[in-house]
């Protein structure tokens, strides 16, 4: 697959590694150069300095071709405008978009991006951590949908 | 008619300044709280909301439900989208104008369905006018410098001087409006006759600006 991943912080570099190692197209975009170093030695996909909404440096990472697009900057607005561009514009058929704040991710969600929320996502784990639920929650999407971890334990003694 | 302005900066302070003016409502949502004070204090009439104005809780505290006009000024062009698609989509605002700062996203947004003004691109259109054709003056710059309203003073060697209207070459996306000879104005017909001295207000798109001033007054 030809991915394009807009942002290299801790999120968007450890993104690119993974899917790189896995044999993927992988571009990355960031407005800074020395973010490229989070990538290591062992990306061998290509880095672009540049702002990710840029209609320039989208084409030069090859939007037109891309199968998906993740926009991970640290600012949600940015990364609402550039999956906004890979989706209606250029049709790219798989876009996700972090966005930090939950009250914009559900109105872009309705308005039919892809978000992902970690603000409420962290929330809920350690939610669920702080009061040692016997259910895990393991990945969230949306408010909505969860999957859960369930232990199954014997019975404790004394216990009907 | 009630108008809101995100982005207090030296547009948005001047254009709310001026439609408070001209009686129009007008409130503004600024990010900055210093910027914010500063404008309520000089602004009476206007209703400034310190907040961020990506933020549809700030919107609505603005009074965004019933406005009639959003207008997104802030320095970012992203938020700038991000507003527009808020009061647009979420809120139904029926007239929706984005800043553009970055000419290069003016694209951008109008493909997504965005109405923009770009003051970069309106003054390097002004600018390349006034500076490639030489007799033609712009008058009005119509849609956002598309259009244009132009004047252009004939002189013994322009080549329509002593020509019909019928006879001129004119590029198909112009119209004669107007000849103006010794201050009486004249409208014209396929034959009229141009004659030097003449002054002529022509409509024009800007595209074939060159080719109509080609047409009046010749190459250089």
């Amino acid at each position: 697959m030809h991915i394009i991943i807009i942002g290299c912080g801790r999120v968007g570099s450890q993104l690119a590694q993974i899917l790189s190692h896995e044999g993927h197209n992988v571009v990355i975009i960031d407005k800074n150069q020395k973010s490229f170093k989070r990538l290591g030695s062992e990306f061998n996909g290509i880095s672009i300095t540049g702002i990710g909404f840029d209609p320039d440096i989208l084409k030069r990472a090859g939007i037109e071709r891309a199968d998906a697009v993740a926009a991970v900057t640290n600012g949600d607005n940015s990364n609402i405008m550039v999956s906004e561009i890979a989706k209606k514009i250029y049709n790219v058929p798989q876009v996700i978009t972090r966005i930090y704040d939950p009250l914009r991710a559900d109105i872009y969600r309705k308005f039919g991006l892809n978000t992902i929320s970690t603000t409420t996502l962290v929330a809920r784990i350690f939610r669920s951590a702080i009061l040692k639920e016997s259910s895990k929650l393991k990945f969230s999407i949306g408010q909505d949908l969860g999957l859960l971890e369930y232990k199954v334990r014997e019975p404790d003694k004394g216990e009907k | 008619m009630y108008v809101l302005i995100v982005g207090g900066g030296k547009v948005g302070n001047f254009l709310a300044k001026t439609l408070s003016k001209e009686s129009f409502d007008v409130a503004i949502v600024e990010k900055e709280d210093s910027f914010a004070q500063r404008i309520a204090e000089e602004l009476d009439h206007v209703l400034v909301i310190a907040g961020d104005g990506c933020d549809p809780a700030k919107l609505e505290d603005a009074g965004i439900a019933r406005a009639q006009v959003v207008v997104a000024v802030t320095g970012d062009d992203e938020d700038n989208l991000i507003i527009c698609q808020l009061a647009k989509d979420t809120f139904g605002v029926p007239r929706v104008i984005a800043r553009v700062n970055n000419p290069r996203n003016e694209t951008t947004f109008q493909k997504l369905g965005l109405d923009t003004v770009s003051s970069t691109t309106i003054i390097t259109k002004l600018i390349e006018e006034e500076a490639t054709i030489g007799d033609i003056f712009t008058l009005l710059a119509l849609k956002r410098g598309k259009l244009s309203i132009v004047e252009a003073i004939l002189n013994t060697k322009s080549p329509a001087v002593d020509k019909t209207i019928k006879e001129l070459k004119l590029p198909v996306q112009s119209i004669l409006a107007t000849i103006i000879r010794d201050n009486q104005i004249i409208f014209p017909k396929g034959e009229t006759k141009l004659l030097a001295g003449d002054s002529v207000i022509a409509l024009s798109s800007f595209d074939q600006e060159s080719a109509l001033r080609e047409a009046l007054q010749g190459k250089e």
